[in-house]
Formats: structure tokens, sequence, C-alpha cells
């Protein structure tokens, strides 16, 4: 009786083995950041910061103060009302598409509301600027790209703010004027 | 033991040991052993304006020329120094932000004298600007290519318009980081030779 079961039970716990090891969280699932979703319109509040995306579209040349940026791919430019939630906070965004992140662009100085701080209690609204490739629209992905707002650059178990995009039916605008990032919401 | 036992038990080794002392008989008049270059080890050229796709990213080497006039309109040479630009175009083929020249420890091309394996550019003679409006090129987005100027201020005496240098375009292996979160390269290495002639723009 015993013998009969010993290979049965073997297998068993094999079996039990292999799914414990594949189940074991890695560590993208260990150091995964605590995410506050939301959707265009709504104002979105994390640890850090409070955020409020306006309107997101596409284009292919964009001018923003005395800079005109062109790109080999294509611009996407999201309008948004970005503040501190307790103290003074970095700002820093990023889309991803299928798993590839597209950083805030930095050829734009400080005229975009990420890549600088923001301070509690003071709104600021302005552009984001993420360059794209030119054929991001039938990329995988494309359907579900996510941006995320964070304090810093690893958002490893931080806050952060993420939001669903669907890239595929903006139209790409020629070019777009925008302002400088002022002070209060839209 | 009568000595033929003793040759009997020590046969191959002393067969082994005449072939190798006939051997090297026979190749030392002959230039000896080391004549015959490893193809393993020779570096594939690749033309000028072409890009090369390793892991990392792609390069074209597209120009090269000598300056004393750096590309932004000010800044300035220092004694006995002169720009060397290098242009490139180069898309990121990965799935982060790629710095455009990459570090110490794996470079995106190789420049000898200027850009050496292993050895830090100082940040105040080394820039990196967008041909298409002068704005910073130490980044590059995924998938998104883009032509950018390496500037680096040498030596005056370094190099003179109408030499060849050979511009190394490197690639290396990406694997899973163990001590960090992210992508190790491991066994940079030159993978391709741009031959090139440095112009002279002043």
């Amino acid at each position: 009786m015993r013998r009969a079961l010993a290979v049965p039970a073997g297998l068993g716990l094999l079996l039990l083995a292999f799914g414990v090891a594949y189940s074991t969280p890695g560590a993208p699932q260990v150091e995964a950041p605590f995410v506050v979703t939301g959707g265009v319109g709504d104002q979105i509040v994390s640890q850090h910061l409070v955020a409020t995306v306006n309107d997101v579209a596409l284009a292919e040349v964009v001018e923003l103060n005395s800079w005109t940026g062109t790109t080999s791919g294509v611009w996407l430019v999201v309008d948004a009302t970005v503040e501190a939630r307790i103290e003074r906070t970095g700002v820093e965004a990023n889309l991803f598409i299928a798993g590839v992140r597209y950083p805030g662009t930095n050829r734009t100085s400080t005229d975009t509301v990420d890549g600088r701080v923001a301070d509690a209690g003071f709104p600021v609204t302005g552009a984001i600027l993420i360059e794209l490739p030119a054929d991001v629209q039938t990329m995988p992905g494309a359907a579900a790209a996510v941006l995320r707002l964070s304090p810093g650059i690893d958002a490893r178990l931080d806050s952060v703010i993420e939001l669903t995009l669907d890239l595929t039916p903006l139209d790409v605008a020629g070019r777009v004027e925008l302002a400088t990032p002022r002070d209060g919401a839209r | 033991m009568t000595l033929r036992s003793h040759l009997r038990a020590w046969w191959p080794v002393i067969a082994a040991g005449g072939v190798l002392l006939t051997g090297g008989l026979v190749a030392i008049p002959l230039g000896g052993w080391d004549t015959v270059e490893l193809q393993s080890a020779v570096v594939p050229e690749h033309p000028v304006g072409e890009p090369y796709a390793g892991h990392r990213v792609s390069t074209s080497i597209d120009d090269i020329y000598l300056t004393d006039t750096h590309p932004d309109g000010y800044t300035e040479l220092e004694p006995g120094t002169t720009f060397l630009v290098v242009v490139a175009t180069m898309e990121n083929l990965t799935a982060e932000p790629q710095s455009s020249l990459g570090s110490a420890a794996f470079y995106a091309f190789t420049l000898p004298g200027v850009v050496e394996p292993d050895v830090l550019l100082s940040g105040s003679t080394t820039w990196a600007r967008l041909v298409r409006d002068g704005g910073p090129g130490s980044t590059l987005s995924p998938g998104v290519p883009d032509t950018i100027q390496f500037i680096f201020m040498i030596d005056a005496d370094l190099y003179e318009a109408g030499e060849e240098v050979r511009i190394g375009l490197t690639d290396a292996t990406p694997e899973q980081a163990d001590l960090f979160e992210g992508t190790r390269w491991a066994r940079p290495h030159v993978a391709v030779e741009v031959p090139i002639v440095i112009r002279e723009q002043r």
C-alpha cells in the first residue's frame, strides 16, 4: 500500500513545488508602486500629488515659448494640472506602452509641468510632452497606454498616479501651440 | 623493471613529446605557430551612413569633422585644443530610455584617443546635441531615431583633416542585472568598424 502511494505522492509534491515556484512573486511584483487610477478630467489624489489630466492629443510639431519641437516620431501632448498634496515634491511623467517606457521630454527646459517641482496648494497647469514612435497608434498596446505621474524617477514602492489612455483614435495635429506653465487650474 | 618495460609504460608520453618537438622544429624556420589570423578576431568594416543594429542602439556614423567653433556658438576652446564632431543617427532598440553615448562600461562607439572603453569622459569637454534643434541629445526614447552631434574637445594635434579614423560601433549582451534593477550589458565589444575620413569645417 505504501509503495503504491509513493510515486503519486512524489509526483504530487513535485507539482506542488512547481506551483509554489511559479506563483512566487518576483521583484517587479514585490516592488510595484502603489497606484491611484482615474480618467481624463478626474482629479486624482495620490500620497504625493494631486493631478488632473485635462486633455490628450498627438502632434507632429509643438511650439512652446520660443522653442519649436520637431521629432522623427510624434508628440504626445498632455494638458494637466498638478500640485503637491502635502509638501514640495518632484513631478515625473512616463508613458508605458506594452511594457516600453517613454519619458517626458527634457528638450524644453522647465516649460512643461513635469521635470520640475510642485508645491502644496499651488496648482500649476501646463503641458507634458512625450516623444513617441511615428507608428505608435498601430503598435500593440496603444489602446491601453498608461500615463504615470510620480514624484521621482524611481517609482518602486511609491505612490503614483496612473491613467489609461487610448491613443488609437486620436487625430495627429500638424502643429500645436502651447502655453508655458501657468498658476491655477485650467 | 627492465628498460623495455619502462619504455612501454612511458610510450604515450614519449610519443606526444616527440610530436611536439618535431612540430616545434618544423615551425621555427616557417615563422612559428602564430601566423594564422583568427577570423573570429577580425572586426568587419561597416560603411559610412549605414545603420548598424546592436542590442542596445542602432547607430549610423554620418560625418566627422574638426572645427574651432562649437556648434552651440558660444563655448570656447581651451588653449591647444580643437573640437572633433561626430554626427551619428541613432535609434534606441530597448524598452527603456537610453543614454545616446552610453557609459564608460559600454559606449555606443569608440574613437581612438577620444572615446576609449572603460575611460571616463569629462562632462566639461563632451557634449551631445540634436542636429534638428540643438537641444540636448543625451537621451534616446525607444523607437524614436534622431541625428546627434557628439562634440569632443581634443588636443589640436591628435587628429588632422584628411586623416582616416576607424570608429568602432559596439555591442553587448543584455542580461538581467543582479545588484540593481534593470539591464546589465555583458561582454561589450567593438562589433564593426567604420573607416571615415575627417573633414575640416572651420
